[in-house]
């Protein structure tokens, strides 16, 4: 069954315990960071992470708001990366999960291109060229555990389950933050695995928070191989 | 773990009448045992998960029956779920509420020829659940005890045993601080603090060298001076720097940018910090002068980042302290901000 997770940004405190056991399960190395006059450290996802609070002060009608988003895959139902890539044996989708994975195949695909298609701008490569993101943390979702992000969070904001579940509950918590935040909202809940709920506009969060019509999506041609079907994969167009 | 806090019985133990299978949980910590008998982790949580199950776990809104809002079935409260302490001192001699609408515990114990017969309590846990110190007739019980039952008499004490200051909350000023007088007080500094005399304690107040007020503080990432987090690369990576928080005000005042490394300094010494420029900060009014605060994290060092750039904020804070703990007041004293 597909697994969600709802991220609830309303009760995120920036605590960062999910980025610090993302890199801990994966075994990523830390970077060497500097600040750079903000908490948010490192200032983006890299190839060794795929899980970053950003963080924004704002003044949203004359208040002050200090805003975390905790930023990562996705997951989407209909992944644009997986259909631009066109390679199973590079980025594949797991269907007991619905997990969007990376192998090291992806090193064979041109990076930026995947990237590119990315209407969340979540992938990175490596020096040579291997993509790397978050992966749902599949082998621990397979073992009967919940992603380390997700076990590890102290305040209930990060969640995991069935996806009707989350999207139930992601509802059900809309419906009672809307009292007092009259404009938040779920991002894209019907396109992804990992559903969003941000109690301003979510252009306040992320540059990326919702799916940008500038940016991402697919090509024509990627767009042609998904009307063929199962033909194109057999004819590998 | 919940109800290794609360304790178990480590064999089959008689308590009065009744005995308790090994392995079962102890209902309270009047059972817990001198001779080994009895395991628990804390004895104020003993009960707080029985047989019944996590009673800090329990969600009912149902009130007590003296509906003020003690909520009982609501979570736990130690210990034995009281939840407010000596509460027997809101009752008369003969255990009647001095309030009768909003009573906390009352004496409901039958009575006979104007004795009170039999020991009963309403309401909250009471506190020490004796009978009350006078019988309906007004006579004196033997039995009874005073509400305070932690203090050597029973009684409510406005000083606590050995304190040097007190009993009343009172403003003073910092050992260092913007103003010249004290605005609420004929006392401008704690008269019983703790300030050393050595060539280090120097203070500098309403000094045109230290114009700003320096609180300083934790991050999430780091425990205290960092010795054992700093280490920890992924920790580190968060939190890579020792920061100065400022206003954006403060930081147009001196010229300084987000993120540019600054000096700051105290009468007792100074650090390099990374400025982080914030709306977070305002500069507040005080009379009729205009302060700006700056705010350092204490979790740096020598050794780790390996760049040894990185120095503690205890350079600048004074050394003096409360009169009974001595803790330093890190919170409040005055520094200098400028461009390196």
């Amino acid at each position: 069954m597909t697994k969600s997770i709802f991220v609830d940004t309303t009760i995120c405190t920036a605590c960062r315990g999910c980025q610090v056991s993302c890199k801990q399960w994966h075994d990523l190395p830390a970077e060497k960071t500097k600040n750079m006059g903000s908490h948010q450290n490192p200032q983006d996802l890299s190839f060794f992470t795929y899980k970053l609070v950003r963080m924004r002060e704002e003044i949203i009608d004359n208040k002050l708001q200090w805003l975390f988003f905790p930023d990562q895959c996705r997951h989407c139902v209909d992944a644009p990366c997986l259909a631009t890539a066109f390679n199973e044996d590079a980025i594949y989708q797991d269907p007991a999960t619905g997990a969007i994975l990376y192998t090291k195949e992806t090193q064979k695909l041109t990076a930026d291109e995947i990237i590119g298609s990315c209407p969340y701008n979540i992938p990175r490569k490596a020096e040579d060229g291997t993509l790397a993101k978050c992966d749902m943390c599949n082998d621990r979702v397979h073992n009967g555990l919940k992603p380390a992000c997700v076990t590890t969070c102290p305040t209930g904001a990060m969640n995991f389950g069935d996806r009707e579940e989350m999207l139930a509950m992601a509802k059900s918590r809309l419906d009672t933050v809307k009292a007092k935040f009259p404009k938040a909202m779920l991002l894209n809940p019907d396109e992804v695995n990992v559903i969003y709920l941000v109690a301003f506009d979510p252009k306040y969060y992320s540059d990326y928070a919702v799916a940008s019509s500038g940016k991402g999506g697919i090509s024509r041609s990627v767009a042609l191989r998904k009307m063929m079907g199962p033909l194109a994969k057999m004819m590998r167009v | 773990m919940a109800e290794e806090i609360n304790g178990y019985f480590l064999e089959d133990v008689k308590v009065g009448e009744t005995v308790y299978k090994k392995g079962s949980l102890v209902p309270s910590f009047a059972f817990l045992q001198s001779n080994g008998s009895t395991s628990s982790g804390n004895w104020i949580y003993c009960a707080s998960y029985t047989d019944k199950g996590n009673m800090a776990a329990r969600r009912s809104n149902k009130d007590a029956a003296n509906n003020i809002g003690l909520y009982p079935e609501f979570a736990w409260a130690w210990p034995v779920n009281r939840r407010i302490i000596y509460n027997r001192a809101s009752v008369d001699p003969k255990g009647r509420p001095y309030d009768e609408k909003d009573w906390v515990v009352k004496f409901a114990g039958e009575e006979k020829d104007g004795k009170y017969t039999t020991n009963k309590w309403v309401g909250d846990v009471p506190d020490g659940g004796w009978f009350p110190l006078q019988n309906p007739d007004g006579t004196k019980r033997e039995d009874g005890k005073h509400p305070f039952i932690m203090t050597v008499h029973g009684h409510g004490q406005i000083f606590g045993p050995g304190l040097a200051d007190g009993p009343f909350p009172e403003h003073y000023e910092p050992i260092e601080c913007p103003v010249e007088k004290n605005i609420f007080s004929s006392q401008m500094v704690n008269p019983t603090a703790v300030v050393y005399g050595t060539k280090a304690d120097t203070h500098a107040t309403c000094d045109p060298r230290f114009p700003f007020v320096g609180t300083t503080y934790r991050v999430s990432e780091h425990w205290q001076t960092g010795l054992m987090t700093r280490p920890q690369e992924w920790l580190l990576e968060l939190q890579p720097n020792v920061f100065v928080e400022m206003s954006e005000e403060l930081a147009k005042l001196k010229g300084i940018s987000n993120g540019e490394r600054v000096k700051v300094s105290s009468a007792r010494g100074a650090l390099e910090c990374t400025a982080i420029v914030t709306k977070r900060f305002k500069p507040f009014k005080i009379g009729y002068a205009t302060v700006h605060q700056v705010g350092i994290p204490w979790h740096y060092g020598w050794r780790w980042p390996e760049t040894g750039t990185e120095e503690s904020a205890n350079l600048l804070t004074p050394s003096a302290g409360d009169p009974n703990t001595r803790i330093p007041e890190t919170k409040a004293f005055m520094v200098n901000v400028a461009k390196l």
